[in-house]
């Protein structure tokens, strides 16, 4: 359903070309729900916004790639399409909640608006105009925006409807935004760290939300965070991603049972588990992609780097069902047989 | 059970903030952050506070040491009762007590060099000369394993790891025996996190430090404290050891939040309860439930729950609950 092949973003800066994206695969297909994990700076951010077509071009610039959704490359596409396919059939959850809506306005205008011109490009004075004597335009909106966030578990919509965002808690907002975001029946939702920025038996009620309606509107998912626990719970497949690479996918149960490569063990073993264990870090930080280091991104931090991952820069092979890594330990493994 | 003596008992803490309304400022209500709060603190330990929003947690670890003034109740460091003490008494004080932020971005004065944020604690105190000053920041971002090379960086050149270190630098520099760390690594990527704590595990051991952790992150918690207290709208809901609370945690508010817990192996899953779903939303301490204040999402809840509040009590050898599960209500 949506194939991303090949991206290269990068970006101008007063220091020169940050190479960010480098060549990014993925793979949804339909009903899958998916994650990309990965730390602060990887690039995941840039991959959304690169399917979603919304990097700010300048400085980004999309050097090569294709990005194929139900057989249409929105990398060809324009504006007046593309308004047809955000949210009605790619749809964002963006981070952040309590920066997302637009405090200015309550629920209920920013919801209608968004369901009574969903899809369109422009909207001129004469639309407005004869959808406002219609009558039934503004109500139906507001009828499917109750019927929604009903769905959502909130316990007063009528009252989340008149509300101005400071009056909504962070749990609240998140699930007006879900609510926003299925709003167009989409096919893919794309989450963007959700939530990470809520309280932790908030994020429990949200994730077990966003698991009822993904699998009641059998929808694709697109998640992407930073927690490793919550890819687990919430995906089938993860894409772990390191400086504007993919390191390495699999399925969920086969990377944990299974980590190959060093950056997911490395992230892996950093993280505090309740069974305790010493937990490790990672050395270093992430590279600058102005000058990005050569061969493998990783090389300078990974403890059995070699020789060649100063030069060559791995490809992501097949080391089982559904498994790649991108690195040359297991490129040896394989010339072997 | 504390092996080493208390450093810091805290009796019956109380902090609430005034509502004020209409252009009089005339106080219409009031925030109660933190609502009769004790626990002890032995040398050497880390004692952790740990709760959600509202919990009340990071105002307990400011007003310990005096960044805000206690509406009620003692702090007793070292047998010397904190909250009676006028500010300018507090200055001796506060050489022995310090503060680690949690945002190392907005904690660190961003128009300053690395060596001089982490002198300032020196220059406030008026200690040493400049270029004793200098040996002695030397001497703190070699402990905290930070590179001569950014002892005239500003903090935006350093990652965000680099910056919590000069900000615990900062923190060690008068030679404190109490320090309170507010989510010191929730702002900072997991593999950064683990580095950062594993140096305030050994800066413990190498300087006897005592710390107060303050954190939302369980598995944290459970890695690196020994003393737990589960907040929920400025109360102790549950206070035990550590692997006690983990190992039998009573409340059902933190049997909830252990269930929820996004674990990554089937190992850890075994060792949490099963997962619980609250209900509805977390209170503000500005309107706080009656009775229980948890009863509005406790799976558990009974009549009793609505009218009156369950004392904290000890259930089991320093294992205290407060609900009326356990108080024989």
């Amino acid at each position: 359903m949506l194939d991303v092949t090949d991206l290269r973003v990068y970006f101008d800066v007063f220091e020169g070309e940050a190479r960010v994206l480098n060549g990014v695969n993925l793979h949804i297909g339909e009903g899958e729900t998916v994650s990309l994990v990965g730390e602060t700076g990887c690039g995941k951010s840039v991959t959304i916004k690169a399917i979603l077509r919304i990097l700010p071009i300048p400085p980004a610039r999309i050097v090569s790639g294709h990005i194929v959704y139900k057989g249409q490359d929105l990398l060809a596409m324009r504006e007046q399409e593309l308004h047809t396919l955000r949210g009605k059939e790619i749809a964002l959850i963006p981070q952040e909640p309590m920066s997302s809506l637009n405090p200015v306005f309550t629920v209920e205008e920013q919801f209608t608006e968004l369901i009574r011109w969903q899809g369109r490009y422009r909207v001129g004075w004469g639309d407005r105009l004869v959808k406002s004597f219609d009558g039934t335009g503004k109500k139906a909106a507001q009828q499917r925006a109750l019927d929604l966030l009903e769905k959502m578990n909130i316990p007063d919509p009528p009252r989340v409807m008149k509300s101005y965002l400071v009056e909504l808690s962070g749990g609240m907002s998140q699930r007006v935004l879900i609510a926003m975001a299925l709003a167009g029946n989409p096919s893919l939702l794309i989450a963007d760290e959700p939530g990470t920025a809520l309280d932790v038996t908030t994020q429990e009620q949200i994730l077990q939300l966003l698991k009822d309606r993904v699998e009641k509107e059998r929808l694709a998912v697109l998640y992407i965070t930073h927690n490793l626990g919550v890819a687990r719970e919430m995906t089938e497949r993860i894409y772990v991603m390191y400086a504007g690479e993919i390191v390495e996918q699999a399925p969920t149960q086969e990377l944990f049972r299974a980590p190959r490569h060093p950056y997911t063990e490395g992230l892996l073993a950093s993280i505090p588990k309740l069974t305790g264990g010493e937990v490790l870090g990672i050395e270093g930080r992430i590279p600058d992609y102005v000058d990005p280091p050569p061969g493998c991104r990783f090389h300078p931090r990974c403890e059995q780097a070699m020789a060649l991952c100063q030069e060559v820069q791995p490809e992501l092979v097949p080391i089982a069902p559904g498994h790649a890594v991108a690195c040359h330990l297991y490129e040896a493994d394989l010339s072997k047989e | 059970m504390e092996s080493s003596p208390a450093l810091l008992q805290v009796e019956q803490l109380k902090k609430y903030f005034p509502i004020t309304a209409g252009f009089l400022g005339r106080q219409v209500g009031r925030v109660k952050a933190v609502d009769e709060v004790s626990f002890i603190v032995p040398e050497g330990q880390t004692f952790a506070l740990v709760g959600e929003s509202g919990s009340g947690k990071t105002t307990v670890g400011k007003t310990v040491i005096r960044l805000i003034r206690p509406t009620a109740g003692d702090i007793l460091f070292n047998d010397t009762n904190l909250s009676v003490l006028r500010e300018r008494e507090m200055k001796s004080w506060r050489r022995q007590m310090q503060m680690v932020f949690q945002d190392p971005s907005s904690s660190l004065n961003p128009r300053r060099r690395v060596a001089d944020i982490v002198a300032t604690p020196l220059e406030v105190h008026g200690i040493g000369t400049r270029r004793e000053r200098l040996a002695r920041v030397r001497e703190l971002l070699n402990l905290v394993e930070l590179p001569e090379k950014y002892l005239y960086s500003y903090p935006h050149a350093l990652s965000g790891g680099q910056k919590q270190r000069v900000a615990i630098a900062r923190a060690l520099a008068l030679h404190p025996r109490f320090v309170v760390l507010d989510e010191p690594t929730s702002a900072l990527d997991v593999s950064v996190q683990a580095k950062i704590l594993a140096l305030l595990a050994r800066l413990q051991q190498e300087l006897g430090l005592t710390y107060l952790l303050i954190s939302h992150d369980l598995s944290v918690v459970k890695n690196f404290s020994d003393y737990v207290a589960v907040m929920y709208v400025g109360r102790i809901m549950e206070m035990a050891p550590t692997e006690k609370l983990f190992a039998r945690p009573l409340h059902p508010y933190t049997q909830a939040l252990l269930s929820a817990i996004p674990v990554v192996s089937e190992e850890e899953l075994e060792v949490i309860p099963e997962r619980i779903t609250l209900e509805g939303e977390i209170p503000s301490p500005a309107n706080a439930p009656s009775g229980c204040v948890f009863h509005t999402r406790c799976n558990k809840v009974r009549d009793l729950c609505q009218v009156e509040l369950p004392p904290l009590a000890e259930v089991e050898s320093d294992h205290k609950v407060r609900c009326h599960l356990f108080s024989g209500g």
